[in-house]
Formats: C-alpha cells, sequence, structure tokens
C-alpha cells in the first residue's frame, strides 16, 4: 500500500502494530480503518475486577493532517458510554493527555492503555457533576473544550469559562 | 485411431508482425477451422496447412498492409552487436529475447540500456549499478553504437575503481549502519561508533582520498566531544593514507566497533525508529537523557518543538522538552 504523507506512514505502522500485538481487551477493525486511515473505531473491554467489567465500549479516533503533531479527537460512541467522573454522556472524555498534555511520542495504544486505566481505577460509577450543561453546550469536538483537570473546582471553572465566552 | 494433440482449447497466436490479421473477420473464419479440426479429428499438421491457407488467402484478398520487418535495420543491428561483443571481451554483454535491452556486466557492475529510435542517442540507460555523479551524467551522449558505449563504460569504472576501494575497505573493519547493503552506487557510509553517535562520510569519487565530508548524528554531547577531536586532528589528514586509517586519527581511534553478532543488539541499533514519525529511515538526534535515549530525525523533533509554547529559540537552535521524557532538547530549526 502506498502511504503518503509522514501522518498517514505512521497510522499505518500505528495500525499493524495494533492489529498484531494489541493491548489486552482492546482490538481494532483493520480492515475498516484500512479504507481510511484518519478514522478509526476501536473497541474496548472493561476490564476484569474493575466496576466496568463485562461492558464493551467503542472508542472513535479522528486525526488530523497534522498528526502525530496534533492530537487525535478520541470520543466513546454507541450505545454504551461509559459510566465515569470524567466521561460526558456525550462520549467526551476529560483526560489531559488528548488536550494540553499530548506528545508524539504518545499512540494509539498508549491512549488506549491511558483510558482502561482511567476506568479502572473508577470507585463510584457516576458522571461528571456538570454533565447536563457541558453537554447542552459543549462544541461537538472535544478539543475546543478548555478543559480544567483537578477534581471540583472544574466544574465552577467549566461554568465561569462558558459564562465568559457568551 | 485418436488423433493427438486433441484440438480441446486450442488458442493460435500471432507475432507482432501480422498482428493486424487479428480482425473479426478473420477470426471468425480461423474459429470455424478450429471447430473443424476438433470435430474431424485432423493432425496438427493438416491443420496447420489449412491454416496457412486462410493466411495466405486473407493476405490477397484483404488490402491490410501486413508489416514486414525490416531486414537491413537488422542486418546493421546484429552487426553492431557481433562488433561490440567482440570489442572488450571482458565486458560481458547479455540481452533480452527482443534485443531490445542490452546489459553490459563488468565485475559485479552492470548498465541496462534500451534500444531507441533517435538517430542521436540510440542507446538509453535504464538502469545503472554506478554512482550518479554529475560528470557521469548524460551516459548517452556520443554513444553512437554498442562499442562505443562500453568503452564508456570500463572508463567511468576505471575512475570509479579508487573509490570503491576505499569504500570496501571501510565495510571489511567498520560496522556500516547505512546503506544497509552498500552497493557501488552508494558514496558514502554511515558507521556505528556508540549507542549513542554514528558518523556518515561522503567520499568525492574523482578524488577518493581526500578529506570526505564528515557528519556526526547522535545525542549532543558525544557529537560536541567528536567534532572537536575531528577539528584538533584535521591538520593531520595524510594522503598517503586510506579513508579507514584517517578515520581513526580523526577520531582518536584504536579500531572501529565491531559489528554486532547478536541479533537483538543488532536491532536495537538499527530498528531505531523515529520517536516522531516512526518511520524506520534513519535518524539523526538522540536524547541527551541517558535513560531516555530515544532518537529523532531533526525534521520532525524541529517541527515539534516548534508547537510546544515554552520553547526557546537561539539562532536557528531551538530548545524544548523532549516529547518523551520532557529533559530539554534542543536541534537546528529545519523546514
Amino acid at each position: 500500500m502506498a502511504a503518503t504523507s509522514p501522518s498517514k506512514r505512521r497510522l499505518q505502522k500505528e495500525l499493524m502494530s495494533l492489529i498484531r500485538e494489541p493491548p489486552p481487551g482492546v482490538h481494532v477493525d483493520g480492515e475498516m480503518v484500512g479504507q481510511n486511515l484518519t478514522q478509526w473505531i476501536v473497541y474496548m473491554e472493561g476490564a476484569k475486577g474493575t466496576l466496568y467489567e463485562g461492558e464493551q465500549f467503542q472508542l472513535q479516533f479522528k486525526f488530523s493532517s497534522k498528526y502525530p503533531f496534533d492530537s487525535p479527537e478520541v470520543t466513546f460512541i454507541g450505545g454504551n458510554i461509559p459510566v465515569h467522573p470524567h466521561v460526558y454522556s456525550n462520549g467526551h472524555i476529560c483526560l489531559s493527555i488528548l488536550t494540553e498534555d499530548w506528545s508524539p511520542a504518545l499512540s494509539v495504544q498508549s491512549i488506549c492503555l491511558s483510558i482502561i486505566s482511567m476506568l479502572s481505577s473508577c470507585t463510584e460509577k457516576k458522571r461528571p457533576s456538570d454533565n447536563t450543561l457541558y453537554v447542552r453546550t459543549c462544541n461537538k469536538n472535544p478539543k475546543k473544550t478548555k478543559w480544567w483537570y483537578h477534581g471540583k473546582k472544574g466544574i465552577i471553572l467549566y461554568i465561569l469559562y462558558i459564562l465568559c465566552s457568551y | 485411431m485418436p488423433a493427438y494433440p486433441l484440438f480441446d482449447d486450442v488458442h493460435v497466436k500471432f507475432g507482432r508482425q501480422i498482428a493486424s490479421l487479428q480482425n473479426k473477420e478473420f477470426h471468425k473464419k480461423m474459429n470455424g477451422l478450429i471447430k473443424a479440426a476438433c470435430k474431424t479429428e485432423q493432425t496438427v499438421s493438416s491443420f496447420l496447412t489449412q491454416l496457412q491457407l486462410l493466411i495466405g488467402e486473407y493476405m490477397c484478398n484483404t488490402d491490410t498492409k501486413i508489416l514486414v520487418p525490416n531486414f537491413d535495420t537488422i542486418r546493421y543491428f546484429l552487426q553492431e552487436l557481433e562488433e561490440a561483443v567482440q570489442h572488450l571481451p571482458e565486458v560481458l554483454v547479455s540481452s533480452d529475447q527482443n534485443l531490445n535491452i542490452i546489459k553490459l556486466h563488468y565485475r559485479d557492475v552492470s548498465v541496462t540500456l534500451q534500444r531507441c529510435n533517435s538517430a542521436e542517442y540510440p542507446w538509453k540507460v535504464i538502469a545503472s549499478d554506478l554512482p550518479n555523479i554529475p560528470i557521469f551524467k548524460d551516459f548517452e551522449k556520443n554513444v553512437t553504437n554498442l562499442s562505443v558505449a562500453k568503452t564508456k563504460f570500463i572508463w567511468q569504472m576505471e575512475i570509479l575503481e579508487k573509490a570503491w576501494k576505499q569504500l570496501e575497505e571501510i565495510d571489511e573493519n567498520c560496522w556500516v549502519i547505512d546503506p544497509l547493503k552498500p552497493n557501488k552506487s552508494h558514496l558514502y557510509r554511515r558507521i556505528h561508533l556508540s549507542q549513542s553517535l554514528s558518523v556518515t562520510i561522503t567520499i568525492d569519487p574523482l578524488n577518493p582520498i581526500a578529506l570526505p565530508v564528515i557528519k556526526f548524528s547522535g545525542c549532543d554531547s558525544e557529537v560536541k566531544r567528536q567534532t572537536d577531536d575531528v577539528s584538533n586532528n584535521i591538520h593531520k589528514w595524510d594522503y598517503d593514507c586510506s579513508i579507514l586509517e584517517n578515520l581513526k586519527m580523526l577520531l582518536n581511534m584504536y579500531e572501529f566497533p565491531e559489528q554486532q553478532e547478536s541479533m537483538e543488539e543488532k536491532k536495537a541499533i538499527i530498528n531505531n525508529e523515529c520517536g516522531i514519525c516512526f518511520s524506520d529511515e534513519l535518524p539523526d538526534k538522540i536524547c541527551n537523557n541517558k535513560k531516555c535515549m530515544r532518537y529523532f530525525h531533526s525534521v520532525c523533533l524541529s517541527k515539534w518543538l516548534q508547537t510546544d509554547i515554552g520553547n526557546q529559540v537561539v539562532f536557528n537552535h531551538i530548545y524544548g522538552p523532549c516529547p518523551y521524557c520532557k529533559e530539554k532538547i534542543s536541534c537546528s530549526i529545519e523546514h
């Protein structure tokens, strides 16, 4: 296959390694991704012994042509969005490596591992406390959200942020 | 008695010269012949006689021009080929079926030529093991026949012989990590010096024992140390010694590190992909942090550091955090 841009070449390589050596509980539909390298669907299982055991999730990755200099857009999609304090009911994930802490050292595989560990460390299944407000007001692209990643204050700051942006 | 071979699934093919026979009407008639041959269990020879008659009849009855090869051209070409084979017999001549592509071999080097219809340049180079250097450009120029091509080929080989000898010595005594399989067209060698340093030398084929172009790749401290060594020793370059000997002197080295035999160590050196674009094309930059030592292409690293808000630019160098360990890393700004 003639992959042209460096970004496509890297994605091609990541795809091959994800198909060959996927992290436990993760698999990717290689055939579908093969047709369009810039949009991936990754299937994920809740890890054993955690609150999400037995659940199935779907993650959507969208890559811009600037990848890996630009982070991918990652959201949960499909019928089952995990109920988690950092996952909004529209599938948006509040995870710093997806925006300001992104580095080209990260990859689809390491993002998957981070999300699995984020889910696994959860002690109580609940939506973020600003879920209703956020889902109603947010941009479709989670990367457009200015996230605060520190605990409960985040809610207030997010409200302030929307108030300011109006 | 059954006819043998059978006419089932028989195919009739025509050479290019009488391809003009391939029209519908002729085909119909020919298929009729084949069917009849199947039914009546004819022998091959009687079928061919009938086919010959049909072709003859068809050629007379139609205005179709049948292309007859120009025997003069062929005779002329065969003569050229014969002369070429006798001229400089140490250069082997091989050819494809149609005598359109001629390959000249000398030792382990070859040049492939294709016959063209151009009067000025009757032979076009389609593949060559010779390096692509300015004075060898336009091999086709003044090559009026194959004998001239052979002479020119030998002449270029002789010029390069010295350069190849120098490179061979390097190949035998150093661990060359790029090109992985050096051939005669490569005039550069990237030599492994240590886990965090390699040197690329590019020699001048016309003056192979002169100081080559030297470029270090690796982590900053090592590159600096070796660059200093080179500038201290460069006045000692001895034109009577080989490149290899001179390199040892320049780099203050007694011997070059030997190639690792174990596959894993080999892999660790050669399979170092760039930590940003993940491509295998050998990276030229290594993170200074001994615990990190990730490899990058300067181009990729510079592109990433430019997106970092906290970066610093001093002259044409950019400083910022390593994408892996966040330690300070720098590289020249490349576009």
